[in-house]
């Protein structure tokens, strides 16, 4: 199943940089909605997201004659990666991403993404517009490995791929995450521990 | 297995990343540890709510149409462009590299060697030639032969009232140059003659 898909956008990209514009609006819409949670859990904002979106699909296109790795979704997400990181930079760019701050941790691994904006959409649930805030104050490279793992819905060997890291160093960035969203999400996290507690009693 | 490990295992199994036998692991340690037990309820509700949240709408209309735009403008960008085919390429290359060496050969500063040649061809027409092509009907075979070397000598800017090879031979005294190869030309004519 997996093989077959991957199968599909290597078909699909060698019809499109034969010519036929149509093979690619499969691709296109089969990774559209991971690229696009990705770019909307990294930058918090609908307006961000969509540039990062197009800007990303622009430098995939610019690229794609010389695509040759096994995941396309990978490939793409680690081209939004990028995108997102020259955002950064472009917002702040006194700033190194691998300049070390006080505490030697390097400014990349603590930069996080503004509070969410005016425009963001609000949340049916309440307990997710907590997770969104939680999350939009993540480190960047945990606030990644969420987004991507939650809202990208790709694996963790993926996101290893993404982040050209091992999946043990994945893994443990989400505890980290999972560590700090634990302490954000405080309260959500004491009525689970009595519910629990509760189904343990009984 | 420590608690560590149990709980990287734990997020692994909740993407479906892990194999039997540590599952079978985290099964044993969760068993046993209210805290790890804890964290792997904890992160599965997480997750369910995160994936929850209203996401699903992708980028706006305007994002998308630009998305689709430059889709269609790059189309085919990988197909090789081929200016020439193979075999009209090498028929270039041919022609490039008969032109270099007969302008090689034809060299000379005041261009006397290319006329010296081009007058000894016409000699050589005249006398031993076989242009069938310039005869006409009813003409006489040395009159034709005779009509292309005048031909020639015009494109040259010989004389066109020459007498044939003896005055071609003489106007060819003159601008003889001094380069080896081209003084060993001077009796090629009377070679031609025979």
């Amino acid at each position: 199943m997996h093989g077959a898909g991957l199968t599909d956008d290597a078909e699909c990209i060698a019809r499109y940089l034969d010519g036929e514009a149509e093979a690619m609006d499969a691709v296109v819409e089969r990774h559209r909605r991971a690229l696009y949670c990705f770019a909307r859990g990294m930058t918090g904002r609908d307006s961000e997201a969509d540039e990062v979106f197009q800007e990303t699909w622009f430098r995939a296109l610019r690229a794609l004659p010389r695509y040759r790795e096994r995941s396309f979704r990978g490939w793409l997400l680690r081209i939004a990666r990028n995108v997102f990181i020259d955002r950064l930079r472009k917002m702040r760019p006194e700033v190194s991403m691998d300049e070390e701050n006080a505490a030697g941790i390097a400014i990349g691994q603590v930069l996080s993404s503004p509070e969410p904006a005016p425009d963001a959409r609000a949340t049916d649930s309440e307990v997710g517009e907590r997770i969104e805030t939680a999350v939009a104050r993540l480190p960047f490279e945990q606030r990644e490995v969420f987004a991507l793992r939650m809202w990208s819905g790709i694996t963790f060997r993926e996101i290893a791929v993404v982040q050209r890291t091992s999946i043990n160093t994945v893994l443990a960035r989400m505890q980290y995450a999972l560590k700090k969203l634990r302490l954000e999400l405080r309260d959500d996290y004491l009525a689970l521990a009595g519910a629990e507690m509760k189904g343990a009693e009984q | 297995m420590n608690c560590d490990k149990a709980q990287r295992y734990a997020v692994l199994a909740e993407s479906g990343e892990i194999g039997s036998r540590n599952a079978a692991r985290l099964a044993g340690h969760l068993a046993c540890c209210a805290a790890c037990r804890l964290f792997s309820a904890e992160y599965v509700r997480l997750a369910g709510s995160a994936r929850d949240l209203p996401r699903t709408d992708g980028p706006g209309p305007e994002t998308a149409l630009a998305v689709k735009a430059q889709i269609r403008r790059s189309a085919g960008c990988g197909r090789k462009t081929v200016l020439f085919p193979a075999p009209a390429l090498t028929a270039i290359a041919a022609g490039l590299l008969v032109a270099a060496a007969t302008a090689w050969m034809l060299r000379s500063p005041d261009g006397s060697l290319a006329r010296v040649m081009t007058a000894h061809s016409a000699v050589a027409v005249l006398t031993d030639g076989t242009f069938a092509m310039h005869e006409q009907p009813g003409a006489d075979h040395s009159d034709a032969l005779r009509r292309l070397a005048m031909d020639i000598l015009k494109m040259e800017g010989l004389s066109a009232d020459v007498a044939l090879e003896s005055d071609v031979l003489s106007q060819l005294e003159e601008p003889i140059p001094t380069d080896p190869l081209s003084r060993s030309m001077r009796g090629c004519p009377e070679g031609i003659r025979g």
